[in-house]
């Protein structure tokens, strides 16, 4: 009779996801199988582990099996696999191999060949992420980063599934990796208060890159030429990205956020010379190219 | 087809308008029927460069504006036959120029025969400059051998290869010629001012010519004559060598190696 009263706990405005849905690239060991006979690729596998001796323990796995048409002992095999730590996450198979692969509960994956990557399209004034410039040791603003873009990478081509590290058994989810737009290249010299944003891939510059001017990918920064304007890597939150010149002299270097002004001139081995600009924990370390 | 030069630098007071006048001068010296148009509305120079600030009666943007006719607009210059000046309105302001009414007076100039369209660009980098430099095949780009006009160049120049009719239509892109003007050999070799190469490394364009800095220049403007017609200077030689070159003559560069007077010049020459 009557309503209960319900306690009004006050729960919290925004209630925190248990669990979130993000991309990443995973790299991969794929075993190639060229029999199907169960002793000899385990017999095989035995020798080749202890050959490589810790190499390729606890790696993640996939089993190409896309040579093979006679019915191979999944079963057994994954659990062999398992005995020498490593770790099935998927399969490449066609027809009745892949349906026997699936049973046994391995995620049939395709890494084909590498996407055609479409060209890099030049982004809008509004588009440059204000990330490009922070502070060092301020904390990023929370919101104004979106989650790492590791499919910008570039490396990761052929091998590595794209969703191999979520839920076994379901194939390709819907948000796959797409693939990271071709390098932009800029075939000229870029003057004082011209700025270039190379959006979610590297930024290759042939020509100088006067002071004033601004260089920015989300990617890698590659000048073959002076570089004496701004050049920014990583602009969106990889901390992986770098900065090259065949020349330095900047005015002011930035990766994933931690910029660092030029004031004086850089040491005799670096002005001028062929470098590498990378981020080293918070601090940015520069480094010569040449020998 | 008339062929539309820009004389341009971002920077001001670096030698624009005595540039324009001198150069239009040369190439009209060498018969070709040459206009110089001031695209510095309100604040007009190129008419007391060139001595004839007493003969305005209309302006380029009575032309643009329907007000006058160009042939009412032009005036002639009284020491060359084939040189044409449009003055610009001191009155209006630079709103005045639309980029229909510049293309329009541009392509009436070329009906009418001119070979060269010289348009003296006001220094920034807004309107009068852009409309100045939008129509243009060629460039000169004045620069003086100091920290902030190379960089003011160097903007002029992104800008050049970016907001021009040409970068828009995807053509060829607008010739840079670069014109070191007020350059002092001694101060170079006193390291006080950047030396020629030092621009050519920042700039990267193709130079046509240095012209010294020089006394000539300030009389000549009082008289009202483009420095070109001051026979026997430094600036008029030099000027002289920068239309032989954009005319695709080989002429070695002078006025840039300082020769340190002997004992007797220093004593009795004076600096």
């Amino acid at each position: 009779m009557g309503t209960e009263k319900v306690s009004n706990e006050t729960s919290p405005r925004k209630t925190r996801q248990a669990l979130d849905f993000k991309s990443a690239t995973l790299y991969a060991i794929r075993v190639v199988l060229h029999d199907a006979d169960t002793d000899a690729l385990i017999d095989a596998l035995k020798k080749r582990m202890h050959d490589a001796g810790a190499f390729f323990e606890n790696e993640p796995v996939v089993v190409d099996a896309s040579g093979i048409d006679e019915a191979i002992d999944w079963p057994a095999l994954l659990s062999a696999l398992r005995e020498h730590q490593l770790h099935p996450v998927g399969v490449m198979a066609t027809g009745a191999q892949q349906e026997a692969a699936r049973s046994a509960g391995l995620a049939v994956v395709d890494t084909g060949s590498a996407p055609v990557r479409p060209a890099a399209r030049p982004a809008t004034d509004d588009e440059v992420p204000a990330a490009a410039i922070i502070p060092e040791n301020t904390a990023k603003p929370a919101g104004t980063l979106p989650p790492p873009a590791d499919a910008g990478s570039g490396d990761s081509k052929a091998e590595p599934p794209p969703d191999a590290a979520n839920t076994e058994g379901e194939t390709a989810q819907a948000a796959s990796a797409q693939a990271a737009p071709a390098a932009m290249i800029i075939n000229r010299p870029l003057r004082s208060g011209q700025r270039v944003y190379a959006r979610d891939t590297d930024l290759i510059v042939i020509g100088v890159v006067s002071r004033g001017a601004e260089v920015i990918a989300d990617g890698n920064v590659h000048v073959y030429g002076p570089l004496r304007g701004k050049a920014m890597a990583g602009a969106r939150g990889d901390a992986s990205a770098r900065i090259f010149t065949t020349q330095l002299d900047p005015e002011l270097v930035a990766i994933a956020g931690v910029y660092r002004v030029i004031e004086t001139r850089l040491e005799a081995g670096l002005q001028n010379k062929p470098a590498i600009i990378r981020l080293s924990g918070e601090s940015l370390q520069i480094e010569s190219l040449s020998n | 087809m008339a062929r539309i030069v820009v004389v341009t630098s971002g920077k001001g007071g670096v030698g624009k308008t005595t540039t324009s006048a001198s150069f239009s001068a040369g190439l009209a010296m060498r018969g070709h029927k040459t206009v110089v148009i001031d695209f510095d509305v309100g604040l007009r120079n190129l008419d007391l460069i060139m001595g004839c600030e007493r003969r305005v009666v209309y302006d380029f943007v009575n032309v643009i504006q329907g007000e006058a006719t160009l042939n009412q607009a032009l005036i002639r210059d009284k020491q060359l036959e084939n040189l044409f000046i449009l003055p610009a309105s001191q009155t209006r302001d630079k709103d005045a120029l639309t980029k229909e009414g510049v293309e329009k007076v541009l392509n009436d100039l070329a009906d009418m025969e001119f070979e060269y369209i010289i348009c003296d660009s006001p220094a920034g980098i807004e309107t009068g400059a852009l409309m100045a430099s939008y129509f243009a095949d060629d460039a000169l780009v004045v620069t003086n051998p100091e920290v902030s006009s190379v960089r003011d160049s160097d903007r002029i120049l992104g800008i050049l290869s970016a907001k021009s009719r040409r970068a828009e239509r995807g053509e060829d892109p607008i010739k840079e010629y670069l014109l070191l003007t007020r350059y002092s050999a001694k101060r170079v070799a006193d390291g006080e001012m950047l030396s020629l190469q030092d621009i050519e490394d920042i700039l990267r364009i193709k130079l046509v010519g240095v012209i010294p800095e020089s006394e000539s220049v300030l009389q000549a403007s009082n008289q009202g004559v483009p420095a070109i017609h001051l026979r026997d200077t430094d600036v008029a030689a030099a000027y002289q060598d920068v239309i032989a070159r954009y005319l695709g003559e080989d002429r070695p560069l002078r006025f840039t190696e300082y020769e340190k007077p002997g004992l007797f010049k220093r004593l009795f020459g004076g600096k």
